[in-house]
């Protein structure tokens, strides 16, 4: 995303709201480091700004929400679900699937973006507001979950009919809730959204940034084409929990592990990682690759993938 | 007396606002000393909070509910400590530096402060470096907490502690930084006096800067 946003020497929050600028930087990242996938994912709020929420916008890095949509529960229920090709930044992302669609065609596979309930609910209310209302006011933050669910599956299926091969669902918040809530809760909501990717045809990324200590079996039952975990679990513990025919990408820490290691390091610690994997494991850092990597460390991550394969 | 001060304690645990508050009320309109109620059931009660959430039994809707079940108690306890020359054991700025909005460890680590006996003036996320010069003054702060999620933003920990040397209040106060990218060796670099990964380090580390054993 940033580091894509980077090599073409554009600014972030122009990466974020002109598609043509988000297809350059990913091309260019399959030209110079022949990068195996083509990305729609750039910051999270497209669909909350859809919705009408007001972004920030920062020249480096992902706009952020200052003023959340739904100052009150009662909120929802005056919220008008946005129109995927209704002009705004869900459009953009739908644009973009279409002109990689264009320019590579079939040869490399196309990764649309939608947020996951626990963690567009938080978008749209405030993460502190709907981590207490979990439990201070459940019926509203299911209510909220619900609402999501059914945004996100349609615009998961827009992005499949553009032409999407993969959507990956990012529901980071879903990190910050108690294993119970997880699987009772948030995981069958987005069971859904994975069962309506795979009706429509593409394959699903799952990531959820922090710890999933706990929530494996859950996430196991989600049936998820690919599991993407963040650095604070070991990749040895995750195949652990979730089985050994899940696919895992991930999961070297993005600051110590990448941006300020070595490419020495940066070998050794892939091929620790993929060691602990096994079969049915993508390299990756354990979430963004950080803007501000020298490159040779990037170059470093790509060198250790082709020559393990 | 129809109630038992150990409710308090459990009302915290168990993030029931209304019952922390309300025990509290009864209990200083008893004369009961406000201090009491901090130290030997509110205190040791966000300390199992911590303890709970670093063992993965509490997450953060837990905390965040005992966070709230303790503000409701302070809320009337530390008018009674301005009035009467409390102090606690130490004032902490915390914020979310320029350029960040994100706040949810900044609440954390802001509330398990709070917890642990210290008054925080919470400056929000997105705070310039001048802002914090003028809480630190303002509010004569023994720490300052800079949180920054984004490697992007990180560079204005360094700019907030520049501040600080340009303003001449350098050596007043305790730097802590945290946040996801953070680590010790860019605490260093950047002169911080302490970098913790956690909310309840930081307490500890917090309550020994401040000269208290725990």
């Amino acid at each position: 995303m940033t580091y894509a946003g980077n090599l073409i020497g554009q600014r972030y929050d122009d990466y974020c709201r002109d598609h043509r600028i988000l297809v350059e930087g990913n091309l260019a990242m399959v030209e110079r480091y022949g990068i195996d996938l083509l990305s729609c994912c750039c910051q999270p709020f497209s669909e909350a700004a859809d919705c009408g929420a007001e972004l920030e916008y920062y020249d480096n890095q992902p706009p952020s929400c200052r003023n959340h949509l739904l100052k009150e529960p009662a909120d929802l229920l005056t919220l008008k679900r946005p129109d995927p090709h209704g002009g705004g930044l869900m459009t953009e992302r739908i644009k973009a699937i279409e002109l990689y669609k264009k320019t590579a065609g079939d040869t490399i596979p196309i990764q649309g973006w939608v947020e996951g309930p626990m963690a567009q609910a938080s978008d749209l209310r405030g993460i502190n507001e709907i981590m207490l209302e979990t439990v201070t006011n459940p019926e509203f933050a299911l209510d909220l979950m619900d609402w999501v669910t059914e945004m996100e599956i349609e615009f998961a299926q827009a992005q499949i009919a553009a032409g999407a091969n993969l959507i990956g669902i990012g529901d980071a918040a879903a990190s910050l809730v108690n294993p119970t809530y997880y699987a009772d809760e948030v995981a069958p909501r987005e069971k859904k959204i994975v069962d309506a990717i795979h009706d429509a045809g593409a394959r699903v990324r799952l990531h959820i940034c922090g710890s999933i200590q706990g929530k494996y079996e859950a996430i196991k039952n989600l049936g998820v084409d690919l599991l993407d975990i963040d650095y604070l679990q070991t990749v040895a513990e995750v195949r652990e929990g979730t089985g050994s025919t899940q696919c895992l990408s991930g999961n070297i820490d993005p600051v110590r592990g990448i941006k300020d290691s070595t490419p020495r390091q940066i070998r050794a610690d892939f091929a620790k990682a993929h060691e602990e994997a096994g079969e049915n494991f993508i390299l990756a850092a354990g979430c963004e690759v950080p803007p501000e990597t020298p490159e040779e460390n990037v170059v470093a991550m790509f060198d250790y993938a082709r020559s393990a394969s | 007396m129809s109630y038992e001060l150990n409710q308090l304690y459990d009302s915290v645990i168990t993030g029931d606002n209304k019952t922390s508050h309300a025990i509290t009320e009864q209990a200083l309109a008893e004369g009961i000393d406000p201090m009491k109620l901090v130290n030997d059931h509110m205190m040791p009660a966000m300390d199992e909070v911590g303890r709970r959430f670093e063992m993965n039994e509490y997450y953060v809707p837990e905390l965040l509910l005992s966070a709230r079940a303790m503000k409701a108690s302070m809320a009337l306890i530390r008018p009674l400590m301005i009035q009467f020359d409390m102090e606690p054991i130490g004032r902490v700025v915390a914020g979310t530096v320029k350029g960040d909005l994100h706040d949810i460890g900044k609440n954390l680590v802001a509330a398990m402060l709070e917890g642990g006996g210290f008054e925080v003036f919470d400056l929000g996320t997105d705070v310039a470096p001048e802002q914090f010069v003028e809480a630190v003054r303002e509010h004569n702060a023994d720490i300052v907490a800079l949180s920054a999620l984004l490697t992007t933003t990180m560079p204005s920990m360094k700019l907030t502690i520049d501040a600080f040397t340009a303003a001449g209040i350098r050596d007043q106060v305790k730097v802590f930084v945290g946040g996801a990218p953070v680590n010790q060796e860019f605490a260093d670099e950047i002169g911080a006096d302490a970098y913790r990964d956690n909310a309840v380090s930081a307490v500890a580390h917090a309550k020994q800067c401040m000269g208290v054993s725990t």
